[in-house]
């Protein structure tokens, strides 16, 4: 007990190291204002926990110095940002447009500078598709405003350009890809209408939902903003069927392997959202583990996770709601659910699929709730009750989806048939949520 | 395997009788009605018939129009009738790129004139697209008339053709319709301005309608007074919205209208605005309350 206690605190120590540093700093001068004696707090913290923990006063040294190596790799990932680009200077650059984010009158592009590999931040005044493809822009430099503090912060932006013109130089794979993922959506709405195309396409592949003011506020409500998304939860029973299927036709270990790339093409029409980010960490490092023939703690994989992204970018647990929601969703599960799945399964009254239904949502909603009740106002109760009735329909929400696009894909003659079978649940999953958001 | 397999089945066949429970349903929703659905500033009007006919005239700034699209169109509708588009102007043509690429139209009625901006360029590559898919494209000029059974959709404007040619504006080849829905006429006048509505009045050949689209979402460049003296409408629709930055309507035009005894509706304040004929004249009802 007290051994797993101690591993614990040394990589609680580690991440807390990482990551609470972002709070106290200024990403655009790159700068870090630092209360030492906080810090010196929680490292001395960390240090007495590990000496108690493990009965040996040396031992506390190496959560303590864990702590330390932490900061010291967000303190010089942050002091080696390259400088923002200071506002009003003309700029002509080229750069792979690698996410999008469409706004009323104007659209939002996330390039990477091909010369300098800096993240720059396009404002487009028009709306026009161009993910994945390399772009030859000329602008002006903006200062940036507080609305977009969170996205330099979680995306590593450098920089802000309102374009003035551009122009397409090439496109690429990612661009394929980005091109699949529009014809994929469009196939969906072409079959349902809205919310429910929305809803579907949400679950399966993620996408701005087309829904109005007043639905997304029923959704905040009860708690189901998880699924007008990819969330970590549809990722991994995506990943898991393709597994399952490779496994069937190619045995266990070469199912393992060529899995990989599936996933990987998956994640990218997935968006990569925070969320994706995070769950295709923790599959990569589960599918690596079981190539050694090992199966690790899945609490240990997903603190590895935490290490993983706080090393790319310190700044995207704390910036990145997508991410943060789903890391402490995964967190509530496997640190609790396991524990309360065991309690309930005792209990002979509760029918076969209740107990693992019952705990994983209980804990993941006890996890985010003070979150998402501080941000979205949602009730904790009601959002459980919900999440209870609607989180087992989105598998079949997302195979009865598949199976209509498939259907329409094969002949547009069954489509009428696709239509009747992708309808239904999302319309459910809707009349739940109306209902449930007049309590 | 054979489990899953067996358990697939069943769910597919429970959800295909539920589907085909919900769309006996919602078929038997479909009436005569005109749409005016709250996009912001700009244009999405949406038109039914009893015999199970749509037609969408314009598509409003941004894909807000498939939302009022589900909401009055049996959800497995996913064919529309016709589309007409106005202009290409971004607050027209943007959600009518949505609709083209969303739902199967088999007829569009627009001008063909040409225009620089990027929207006219997307809105031609989505007309392509709908075209490879069977859609066929027909010029839009005065004279021309579509029937869909009862519901009857005369060309106005433009007068002459500008099919494939490069109009000075892009206003001046605008599209303005006049619909026959169960012999109640309603006129669309999208972003008409105040010359060619004087124009159009001066021929003598604008019926009385009881319902009007205020031309251009009551901007005080389209207020010409004997346009609305020929038509006379009872009903008047301003598509506008809230808080734009053009200041519409304006009050001129709001103070015209009343002065005439005009019914005003406004999508900015009553939201969508649904009107039926009846008895050769039209009854509107709003989202918040109804005339």
């Amino acid at each position: 007990m007290f051994k797993n206690f101690f591993s614990y605190l040394s990589v609680i120590g580690l991440l807390s190291g990482l990551y609470l540093p972002t709070f106290f700093a200024d990403p655009l001068s790159t700068s870090l204002h630092y209360p030492w004696p906080l810090f010196g707090g929680v490292a001395a913290s960390f240090f007495l926990a590990g000496s108690l923990a493990s009965r040996s006063p040396c031992a506390g040294l190496r959560p303590f110095a864990l702590f330390c190596l932490g900061g010291l790799f967000t303190t010089l990932y942050i002091f080696n940002l390259p400088p923002f680009l200071p506002a009003g200077e003309s700029l002509k650059f080229t750069g792979l447009v690698y996410d999008s984010k469409e706004e009323t009158n104007s659209t939002l592009l996330f390039v990477k500078n091909q010369e300098t590999g800096r993240k720059i931040l396009v404002i487009l005044p028009s709306k026009i598709p161009l993910v994945g493809k390399n772009l030859k822009i000329s602008g002006k430099t903006l200062a940036p405003s507080a609305r977009f503090l969170r996205l330099i912060k979680s995306e590593g932006l450098r920089g802000i350009v309102l374009a003035n013109d551009w122009r397409e130089s090439s496109s690429g794979f990612f661009y394929l890809i980005f091109n699949l993922r529009e014809k994929t959506l469009n196939a969906i709405g072409s079959l349902l209408p809205e919310p429910e195309a929305s809803l579907a396409a949400g679950t399966l592949i993620g996408k701005e939902a087309i829904i109005s003011k007043e639905l997304k506020a029923q959704i905040n409500k009860v708690g189901l903003t998880h699924i007008v998304a990819v969330s970590g939860y549809n990722f991994i029973l995506i990943t898991n069927l393709i597994v399952a299927l490779l496994r069937e036709i190619f045995g266990y270990l070469p199912s393992l392997l060529l899995s990989l790339p599936f996933i990987l093409l998956y994640a990218f029409l997935a968006g990569f959202s925070g969320a994706v980010k995070r769950a295709f960490i923790f599959i990569l490092l589960i599918l690596f583990g079981r190539l050694q023939f090992r199966n690790p703690p899945a609490l240990y994989l997903l603190f590895i996770c935490f290490i993983i992204a706080g090393i790319l970018n310190p700044f995207t647990l704390f910036s990145d709601l997508s991410f943060l929601l789903s890391a402490l969703a995964a967190l509530g599960i496997l640190s609790l659910g396991g524990w309360l799945r065991t309690q309930l399964e005792n209990q002979p009254f509760l029918p076969r699929l209740i107990p693992q239904t019952l705990a994983e949502t209980f804990s993941a909603s006890l996890f985010v709730s003070p979150i998402t009740s501080f941000l979205f106002g949602q009730r904790f109760f009601l959002g459980l009750l919900v999440n209870l009735l609607v989180v087992p329909l989105v598998p079949l929400i997302m195979l009865s989806t598949s199976l209509a696009l498939f259907l329409s894909l094969l002949t547009p003659r069954l489509q009428s048939l696709a239509i009747l079978i992708a309808f239904p649940l999302p319309r459910i999953v809707l009349k739940i949520i109306t209902i449930a958001s007049q309590f | 395997m054979r489990k899953n397999l067996f358990f697939l089945f069943i769910l597919i066949f429970w959800l295909i009788v539920l589907g085909f429970g919900l769309r006996i349903y919602a078929d038997a929703n479909w009436q005569n009605k005109v749409i005016f659905c709250d996009v912001g500033e700009g244009d999405a009007i949406l038109i039914t018939s009893k015999e199970h006919k749509s037609v969408v005239i314009d598509g409003g700034p941004d894909n807000s129009i498939l939302l009022c699209l589900s909401k009055n169109l049996p959800w497995s509708e996913r064919s529309i009738n016709l589309l007409i588009i106005s202009h290409p102007d971004s607050d027209h043509s943007r959600g009518a790129i949505e609709v083209l690429k969303r739902y199967r139209v088999s007829k569009i009625l627009f001008s063909g004139a040409l225009s620089d901006t990027q929207i006219f360029k997307e809105l031609i590559a989505a007309l392509e697209e709908e075209m490879r898919e069977g859609a066929t494209i027909e010029e839009a000029v005065a004279g021309k008339e579509l029937a869909l059974g009862n519901l009857k959709i005369n060309v106005l404007l433009p007068t002459e053709s500008f099919w494939q040619k490069k109009p000075a504006t892009d206003h001046q080849a605008m599209v303005v319709v006049l619909l026959n829905l169960n012999k109640s006429l309603a006129l669309f006048s999208g972003d008409l301005e105040k010359a060619e509505a004087e124009r159009l009045a001066s021929e003598e050949t604008l019926p009385r309608v009881s319902l009007l689209k205020v031309p251009h979402h009551g901007s005080k460049n389209s207020l010409a007074k004997e346009f609305y003296k020929a038509l006379s409408p009872e009903i008047a629709v301003i598509s506008v919205g809230k808080n734009n930055r053009y200041g519409h309507p304006h009050q001129e035009v709001l103070n015209y209208l009343a002065s005439q005894g005009i019914t005003i509706f406004r999508t900015d304040i009553q939201g969508t605005i649904s009107c039926l004929p009846s008895n050769f004249s039209w009854h509107c009802q709003t989202e918040n309350s109804s005339f």
